[in-house]
C-alpha cells in the first residue's frame, strides 16, 4: 500500500515536470539548479532529514527566503513553518505511514505565472518522497533481518542454557562416593563438548556475520586433521587421499568456520539422503592450496545463490552460514565457491598461504 | 543409536540432535530408567524396540531441518503409530503453533527450553502415573481412546471417530488378528471386516 501511494505521488510530480518541459518552461540554467539539488541529496545520503536541513542555504542562493515544510515518516517529524503571509506554491501528500508537505513563496512575479517556483516545489517534493521510500525500505529490511538473526541466535542460546541446566542438576545429584558416576559424566561431557563448542562458534559467527572476522595469527595447520576432527564431532566419516600430515600456514579459526559449516550441511543432508559419502582433498598449487570438500549426494540447485545473505535451501534455515564463510575466506585473500560435478556437489576453497 | 538393557526399568528414549544436551539428559535419567538415545528419524526407524518404549523425550528441531518443527513432528507421528509411549516434547521452538501441533497429535507434555531438570523429571513422573493407571484400567477391560473432532461436525462423525480409533488400537494390539480382535471388541468377525473396509484400515507392513 505504501509503495502504491508513493509511486502515484511520484508519477503525478513527474507528469507535471514533463508537462512544463514541453511548454518550454525549463531553461538550461534551471536544469542546472535541478542537478545541483539532486547532487545535494546524493551527498546527504538520500536522508530526507538532512536534505530539508540543507534546503535553507540552497534556496537562499536562489533568492527564495520564505518556504515551509513538514515531513513525517518512521515516527519522526521535521517541521519548518512559512514565515510570511504571502501566497505560496503548495504540494503535499498524507498517508497513514508518512506525510510530506512542501510550500515555496515565489521570488518574483504573480504566482500563477511563476512556473519555476511550481516546478521547484514539485522536484523538492519528489526528492523527499523518494528519500522516504528508500529510508522506509531500508528500515523494514533491517528490522526483518534483525528479527531473523535474533530468532536464530535465540534457538542456540536456549540449547546452551538447557545444557547448563541439566549439567547443574547432574553435578548436584551426583553421588560423591561413586567414582563410576563421575567417570560416566566425564565420558558424556567429552562426547558433547565438540558439539557445544561448535554451537558457541555458530552463535558468535551469526553475531559477526555482517562484520569482518578479527584477523587471527597465521599458524601451521594440519588441514586434513582439522577437517577430520570436525567431521568426527558430527559422526561423519570423511574420505581423503591427502596425506594427514599436510601442513598449510593459515588462519586456523577461519578454516574451522568454513569446514564446520560445510560438514554440518552434509550432516543434515545425510539424514534424508542415506548412504552418501563425504570427502576432502587438498592440493598445493603455488601460492594457494586448493581444498575440495564434497559429497556424493544431490546437487546444489544454484551454486552462487547459496552464498547470498539470508538465502537458504533448507526449510527454516537462516542462510548466513555460507555467506559468512565466503566473507571470512575473502578477508584473508582466499576464495570459496561451489560447483556441481558428476560425482556430486563440491565446495572449493582456494586458500591463500599466509 | 545407543542402547542399554535393564530388566524391570521403564524404557525411555531421548531423541535429541544436540549431543551435549542428549548426553546430560541421559545421564540424569539413567539412575531410574533404561535409557536409549536417538538423534534423528532414521535412528528411531532403525530401532527394533520402538514399540517397547514407555516414555519418549523428543526435540522438535531435528536434522535435516533443525530450525523448524517439521522433522520432530514426523518423529512424533511415527512414535504414536508404532508405540504406546507417552511423548514429552522438549524443544527450543516455543511457538504456539508448534505446541498446538504437538498436543493435537496426542503428545503428553510440551516443555520449552531452557527448562530446569526438575520440571522434566516431574513431567516424566506424571507420565508414569498415567501409564500405570491406564494399564491398570486396561486389565479391567477399560481402554482409553483419544481422538480430536471439530465441535459442530455432529454426533455421527464423533461416533465414527471413536469406532475407528478403538478398532485400530485393538487390531494393533493383536497384530491385526481379526478373530482375536473381534472377540475383544465383542463383535462378529463379519462386522469387524465391515469396519475394516469402511475405515480403510490396513496393516502398516502392507502399505
Amino acid at each position: 500500500m505504501i509503495d502504491l501511494l508513493l509511486y502515484s505521488s511520484l508519477a503525478v510530480s513527474l507528469a507535471v515536470i514533463l508537462f512544463m518541459y514541453r511548454q518550454n518552461s525549463i531553461s538550461p540554467s534551471f536544469i542546472n539548479i535541478i542537478s545541483r539539488l539532486i547532487k545535494m541529496n546524493e551527498l546527504d545520503g538520500s536522508d530526507p532529514s538532512l536534505f530539508v536541513r540543507n534546503l535553507d542555504a540552497f534556496l537562499s542562493r536562489l533568492g527564495i527566503t520564505d518556504y515551509g515544510y513538514y515531513i513525517n515518516y518512521l515516527n519522526t517529524e521535521y517541521y519548518r513553518p512559512k514565515r510570511s503571509e504571502r501566497d505560496s506554491v503548495v504540494k503535499f501528500v498524507y498517508t497513514a505511514d508518512y506525510t510530506v508537505f512542501v510550500e515555496l513563496v515565489p521570488r518574483f512575479a504573480p504566482l500563477r505565472q511563476n512556473n519555476r517556483a511550481r516546478m521547484l516545489t514539485e522536484i523538492i517534493f519528489m526528492i523527499i518522497l523518494s528519500d522516504i521510500s528508500i529510508q522506509t525500505k531500508s528500515a523494514e529490511k533491517a528490522f526483518r533481518k534483525s528479527y531473523e538473526l535474533q530468532a536464530f541466535i535465540n534457538h542456540d542460546v536456549k540449547n546452551l542454557i538447557q545444557f547448563v541446566n541439566v549439567l547443574e542438576h547432574n553435578l548436584n545429584e551426583i553421588n560423591e562416593g561413586e567414582h563410576k558416576d563421575y567417570v560416566r559424566l566425564v565420558r558424556y561431557l567429552k562426547k558433547g563438548i565438540p558439539g557445544l563448542k561448535h554451537r558457541s562458534d555458530k552463535i558468535l559467527s551469526a553475531l559477526s556475520s555482517t562484520m569482518p572476522e578479527p584477523e587471527g595469527l597465521p599458524e601451521d595447520v594440519r588441514i586434513v586433521e582439522l577437517a577430520k576432527a570436525i567431521a568426527d564431532s558430527y559422526d561423519v566419516e570423511m574420505n581423503t587421499s591427502t596425506p594427514h600430515d599436510m601442513v598449510v600456514r593459515a588462519d586456523k579459526k577461519i578454516l574451522s568456520i568454513i569446514f564446520d559449516n560445510i560438514i554440518k550441511n552434509f550432516y543434515d543432508k545425510r539424514v534424508t539422503e542415506r548412504g552418501i559419502s563425504f570427502f576432502m582433498d587438498a592440493v598445493d598449487s603455488g601460492g594457494r592450496v586448493i581444498v575440495t570438500l564434497g559429497d556424493t549426494g544431490s546437487l546444489i540447485p544454484d551454486c552462487e545463490r547459496i552464498f547470498e545473505p539470508f538465502f537458504s535451501g533448507k526449510s527454516g534455515g537462516l542462510g548466513i552460514g555460507l555467506f559468512h564463510c565466503r566473507n571470512v575466506a575473502e578477508s584473508t585473500g582466499s576464495r570459496l565457491r561451489a560447483e556441481n560435478t558428476e560425482v556430486g556437489p563440491q565446495f572449493i576453497l582456494e586458500l591463500k598461504k599466509m | 543409536m545407543f542402547k542399554r538393557f535393564y530388566i524391570d526399568m521403564r524404557k525411555i528414549i531421548v531423541i535429541e540432535d544436540d549431543v551435549s544436551i542428549r548426553g546430560q539428559v541421559c545421564f540424569s535419567l539413567e539412575k531410574k530408567y533404561d535409557v536409549s538415545e536417538a538423534s534423528c528419524m532414521y535412528d528411531v526407524q532403525a530401532d527394533d524396540d520402538v514399540m517397547l518404549y514407555d516414555i519418549a523425550v523428543v526435540d522438535l528441531g531435528l536434522p535435516p531441518s533443525p530450525d523448524t518443527s517439521e522433522e520432530g513432528l514426523k518423529v512424533i507421528e511415527y512414535l504414536l503409530e508404532h508405540s504406546c509411549a507417552k511423548i514429552i516434547v522438549l524443544t527450543g521452538q516455543d511457538t504456539e503453533a508448534a505446541a498446538a501441533e504437538c498436543l493435537k497429535r496426542g503428545c503428553f507434555d510440551f516443555l520449552t527450553k531452557p527448562v530446569m531438570m526438575d520440571k522434566l523429571l516431574f513431567s516424566m513422573e506424571r507420565a508414569e502415573l498415567f501409564l500405570d493407571t491406564e494399564r491398570n484400567l486396561q486389565k479391567t477391560g477399560v481402554e482409553k481412546v483419544e481422538f480430536q473432532v471439530q465441535m459442530g461436525d455432529g454426533l455421527q462423525k464423533l461416533r465414527e471417530c471413536a469406532e475407528k480409533n478403538i478398532i485400530m488400537k485393538v487390531l494393533k494390539d493383536t497384530g491385526f488378528n481379526v478373530y482375536k480382535s473381534a472377540k475383544i471388541l465383542g463383535v462378529k468377525r463379519e462386522s469387524l471386516y465391515y469396519f475394516i473396509k469402511k475405515f480403510n484400515l490396513v496393516r502398516k507392513n502392507d502399505d
